[in-house]
C-alpha cells in the first residue's frame, strides 16, 4: 500500500477547508441559528457546522484521491 | 498560437506523513526587489493589523460581526441578505487577479500573498535567532544539546507569539477586537472564540513556520492555472540564456566573449536564494513564485564581476526572444486578453456600485 504523503494529505484537508468556507457563507446567508429549533448560541452552531462541512469536504476529496489510484492489474486467466 | 504549457515535474520523492520534507535553507538576499518586498510587507501588515482597531462613530470600522449577523464597513451596515455584494467582491477580486496575472505574472505571489508575507516574517525571525544559512544548516545537522534546545525554543516561542497576535487580529475582524482582547486577558473567552483563536494561531504557525513553500507548491491552485492566464507578453522572471550561455567560472579580468563564455559564471547563487529551491536557468517552472530573489542575487554577482545587471530579470517571452526592453513590453500591455479581463472587471464593478448606491438600507 502506498504510504500517505504530506502532500496527498493536504490535497484532502485544504479543499475541504475551502468548501467549508463556501458552505458556511451560504449557511450564514440563509439561516439565523437562533430561528432554528437548536438551543445553542450562534457561534456554537456556526462552529459545529463549519467542522461538519469540513469533514464532509475532506471525505469527498479523499474519495476522489481513492478513485484516482491506478487500477490493479487483473490476474491473467 | 499554441497553448503554453508550464512544465510540472512529477514528484518522485515519497515522504512519509511523519517527516516533513528536507528544509530549504534559502540564502539571504539583498537588493532592489528584496527592498520592494519588505516595503510591501510593511504596507500590507500595517493595514491588516491596524484596520480592526479603527473606529467610525464609536464602532469598529471594519467588522464582520458573525454573532450579531451584520457587517460594518466604515459606517455602512450590511446584513445577510446583502451576501450578493460579497459574491460581487469575490468576482471582482478574481477578475482583478486574472488581469493582473496576465500583465505582470505572479507579482501577487512574490509580493502580496499572505503566505509569502508570513513566511518572510517567520524566516526573518529564524535568521535573527538561528543565524545565517550556514549556521542554520549546521544547527539542523547537529545533535540535540542544551544550546540547540534553547535556540530552537526561542525561535518557536517567537513564532508562536507572532502567530497568536495574527490569529487575534484575524478573529478581531469577526467579533469586536477590543472586547475580544479584554475577554482573553480576563480569561472569559467562550469555548468557540478560544478554539478559533487557537486554530488560526496553529494554522499560521504551521503554514509559515513549517510548510512554507510547500503551500505554494502543493496547496495553492493559483500556481496550477497560471498557464491559462499567461501568454508570451506576460511579465515573468527569466534567465537570459542567449546572454548567459555557455556558463562557466572565470576570473574577473578574463574577457568572457573571447574565451567563448557567456555572462553566467555558474555561481549557483540563483539556486541558493530561491525559496522554492528551483533553478531559474532551466526556464519558467510552476514552482517559481516570482519573488525575484534570484534577480537580486545575480545582480550582486554581476556587479562584483563588473558585468551589466539583468542576466536574470523581469521580462516577457516575446521581449526576451527579440531582445526588447521595458518600452516595448509596456506597449504590449493593451492587447485582446487584457482588454477582455479589463472590460469584464469594469462591468462588474459598475453593476455592483450602481446596485449599492440604489440599495435601501434596513
Amino acid at each position: 500500500m502506498k504510504r500517505l504523503t504530506l502532500e496527498r494529505a493536504m490535497w484532502v484537508v485544504w479543499p475541504g477547508f475551502l468548501t467549508a468556507i463556501a458552505a458556511e457563507i451560504v449557511l450564514f446567508t440563509i439561516f439565523d441559528p437562533l430561528d432554528l429549533d437548536i438551543r445553542s448560541s450562534r457561534e456554537a452552531v456556526y462552529t459545529a457546522s463549519f467542522v461538519a462541512f469540513w469533514v464532509l469536504g475532506m471525505f469527498s476529496s479523499a474519495l476522489t484521491l481513492f478513485l484516482q489510484r491506478p487500477q490493479a492489474e487483473s490476474p491473467p486467466p | 498560437m499554441g497553448r503554453r504549457v508550464i512544465p510540472i515535474e512529477p514528484t518522485t520523492e515519497e515522504v512519509a506523513l511523519h517527516e516533513i520534507r528536507r528544509t530549504i535553507h534559502a540564502r539571504a538576499v539583498h537588493g532592489r526587489f528584496a527592498k520592494w518586498r519588505w516595503m510591501l510587507v510593511f504596507a500590507t501588515q500595517i493595514v491588516f493589523y491596524g484596520l480592526p482597531w479603527l473606529t467610525v462613530n464609536g464602532r469598529q470600522a471594519v467588522l464582520f460581526d458573525l454573532g450579531a449577523r451584520e457587517f460594518d464597513l466604515f459606517g455602512a451596515v450590511f446584513g445577510p441578505q446583502d451576501t450578493i455584494y460579497l459574491a460581487a467582491l469575490l468576482i471582482v477580486a478574481a477578475l482583478s487577479l486574472f488581469l493582473f496575472t496576465a500583465i505582470a505574472g505572479r507579482l501577487w505571489c512574490g509580493y502580496a500573498c499572505p503566505q509569502t508575507v508570513y513566511t518572510e516574517i517567520f524566516l526573518w525571525i529564524e535568521r535573527k535567532i538561528e543565524g545565517d544559512r550556514l549556521a542554520r544548516v549546521r544547527l539542523d545537522a547537529a545533535p540535540m544539546s542544551l544550546d540547540k534546545l534553547v535556540v530552537k525554543a526561542l525561535k518557536h516561542t517567537a513564532w508562536l507569539s507572532v502567530a497568536l497576535w495574527t490569529s487575534y487580529t484575524f478573529v478581531g475582524y469577526f467579533t469586536p477586537i477590543r472586547d475580544l482582547g479584554v475577554r482573553a486577558i480576563t480569561l472569559q473567552l467562550g469555548p468557540w472564540a478560544a478554539s478559533w483563536l487557537l486554530f488560526y494561531a496553529l494554522a499560521t504557525y504551521g503554514n509559515a513556520g513549517w510548510l512554507r513553500e510547500q503551500v505554494c507548491k502543493s496547496m495553492c491552485p493559483y500556481a496550477r492555472f497560471q498557464n491559462v492566464m499567461f501568454d508570451r507578453d506576460t511579465l515573468v522572471i527569466a534567465y537570459d540564456a542567449a546572454r548567459g550561455e555557455p556558463r562557466g567560472g572565470r576570473a574577473k579580468a578574463v574577457d568572457a566573449r573571447a574565451n567563448g563564455l557567456g555572462d553566467c559564471v555558474d555561481c549557483g547563487i540563483c539556486v541558493q536564494v530561491c525559496p522554492t529551491g528551483i533553478d531559474i536557468r532551466k526556464g519558467l517552472q510552476y514552482e517559481c513564485i516570482g519573488c525575484a530573489a534570484c534577480i537580486d542575487g545575480c545582480n550582486q554577482v554581476m556587479d562584483s564581476m563588473g558585468y551589466r545587471r539583468g542576466l536574470i530579470r523581469y521580462t516577457t517571452e516575446n521581449a526576451l526572444a527579440a531582445g526588447d526592453g521595458a518600452t516595448a513590453i509596456c506597449k504590449r500591455v493593451p492587447r485582446p486578453r487584457t482588454a477582455l479581463y479589463g472590460a469584464a472587471l469594469l462591468t462588474i464593478i459598475a453593476i455592483a456600485i450602481t446596485s449599492l448606491a440604489m440599495r435601501n438600507p434596513l
